[in-house]
């Protein structure tokens, strides 16, 4: 499969995190665990895509602040293990992360962006035309193809990256890192419930 | 009235209230693309649909699963030709009340629960019944919380619609449909519960499958990686800085480590 029917599988998964539904079909376990399937790499993309998860729920997406986007480092998990194999699995959990935090900061110039459709609107209002869908259709295909055009250049930086620093001892630093990181996200998620319960009782 | 076909229309749209999310006035635009055709329901002559319309396209930033709450109260004041300063306030306040009580709900709990039942159902499922079938036990873990996740949210949007349009007009309106208190500190306690499952279900796998192998040394250091993962996460959280940080330093601990093994 080209790698233009994952970014594309990808994209549409995407809309679910702000834009459209929010059934969390674009959670990284789920999109890691399709895009994974459809790879050939089933076990390594639901992993890996179950552990970038564990990161991202640190973070709480209130009062509109962006978030790193767990399906765009799932993406770019595993189009980099199809690249590289399993045993790249663990580096590829560190380059997911990279790119998802990247996203947020294009997730927040897109959202100052849209403020064009606010202009947009007003327009419309005063012309007595009332047909906001078409504003929700053209703001969806702009959040397609920006994740689309983000995810592509993001997965060739880090694909030129990785082929460079390739080597044992770089993989034995990102299978230990790895496991340091299961401990560090299952740590924080114990400690922010047992506050939470702590406050609740 | 609203009829049936309205509500389904209303909840329909409520699905893209953040498409067009914008720093200028967040939600506006997603809010009138929900509650238009009900607007022109109630509202026959262009102009009175005109000013409505206008009305509601000032800020709107609510949790987009509480929107319906939201949006049943505010189209029986429309229809019931309430004065439009009663109606904004009524609307503002309703959206941060709501705003609040969906992120606790959603955000901070629900959404780590459906990670863990991921976690937990692919556990138990490729222990006990499909080792030789992988693809099988990970489709299934992950696609049932999802159904059940979204069929919940769904459920929320509508029910939220149904009493808000009952108690339409009232500042407290859908507020007290549901002990949102207790629904909080049950999610929080189930969270915990799972979470410490987890822990020790990891803690198990880790040991039987990373330290028996290997040699003494590489055992050692894989016997010290736990604590030394939950020493800097503890330290950078005190500071309250982002999980970034314990990664990052957990990366760079690695580069040590990974010259001893």
């Amino acid at each position: 499969m080209k790698i233009f029917y994952f970014i594309l599988l990808a994209s549409l998964l995407n809309l679910d995190n702000v834009s459209a539904f929010q059934f969390l079909i674009s959670r990284p376990s789920f999109a890691g665990g399709i895009l994974g399937y459809l790879s050939g790499y089933t076990i390594e993309g639901f992993l890996i895509g179950l552990l970038l998860e564990l990161v991202i729920l640190d973070f709480t997406p209130v009062g509109g602040i962006p978030i790193p986007n767990g399906t765009l480092a799932a993406l770019v998990s595993v189009l980099l293990i199809r690249d590289f194999g399993s045993d790249f699995a663990f580096a590829s959990f560190f380059a997911g992360i990279i790119a998802g935090e990247g996203y947020s900061y294009v997730e927040k110039f897109m959202r100052s962006f849209r403020n064009i459709f606010n202009r947009l609107c007003e327009n419309m209002i005063e012309k007595n035309d009332f047909n906001f869908g078409k504003l929700v259709v053209y703001s969806l295909i702009i959040d397609v193809m920006v994740f689309g055009i983000y995810s592509f250049i993001s997965y060739k930086i880090l694909y030129f990256i990785f082929l460079k620093i390739n080597s044992d001892y770089i993989m034995k630093v990102f299978r230990l890192a790895v496991v340091g990181a299961v401990f560090v996200t299952l740590t924080s998620l114990y400690f922010k419930f047992k506050t939470q319960v702590g406050k609740n009782d | 009235m609203i009829s049936l076909k309205d509500k389904i229309t209303i909840v329909f749209r409520s699905f893209f209230i953040q498409s067009v999310f914008n720093y200028q006035r967040f939600q506006n635009i997603g809010f009138l693309f929900m509650i238009i055709p009900f607007l022109k329901k109630i509202n026959k002559d262009m102009e009175s649909l005109r000013v409505a319309v206008k009305r509601h396209f000032e800020i709107f930033n609510t949790q987009p699963y509480m929107s319906c709450f939201v949006a049943g109260n505010v189209l029986k004041m429309e229809s019931l030709k309430k004065e439009e300063k009663e109606i904004t306030n009524i609307k503002q306040a309703l959206v941060c009340a709501y705003a609040s009580i969906g992120d606790r709900i959603f955000w901070s709990r629900l959404r780590v629960i459906v990670a863990e039942f991921t976690f937990l159902i692919f556990i138990v499922l490729y222990f006990c019944y499909c080792k030789n079938n992988m693809s099988e036990s990970i489709m299934v873990s992950i696609i049932v919380p999802t159904i059940f996740y979204s069929v919940y949210s769904v459920y929320i949007r509508y029910l939220g619609l149904n009493y808000s349009w009952e108690c339409g007009g009232t500042k407290n309106c859908g507020l007290d449909a549901f002990n949102w208190n207790k629904i909080i500190r049950v999610l929080s306690k189930t969270s915990l519960f799972l979470t410490m499952a987890i822990y020790v279900i990891v803690l198990f796998l880790y040991g039987f499958f990373y330290i028996n192998y290997g040699s003494k040394k590489e055992n050692v250091v894989y016997i010290l990686l736990p604590f030394i993962s939950i020493l800097v996460q503890r330290y950078f959280r005190k500071d309250k800085k982002n999980i970034f940080y314990p990664l990052s330093a957990i990366f760079f601990i690695s580069l040590g480590l990974a010259v001893l093994i």
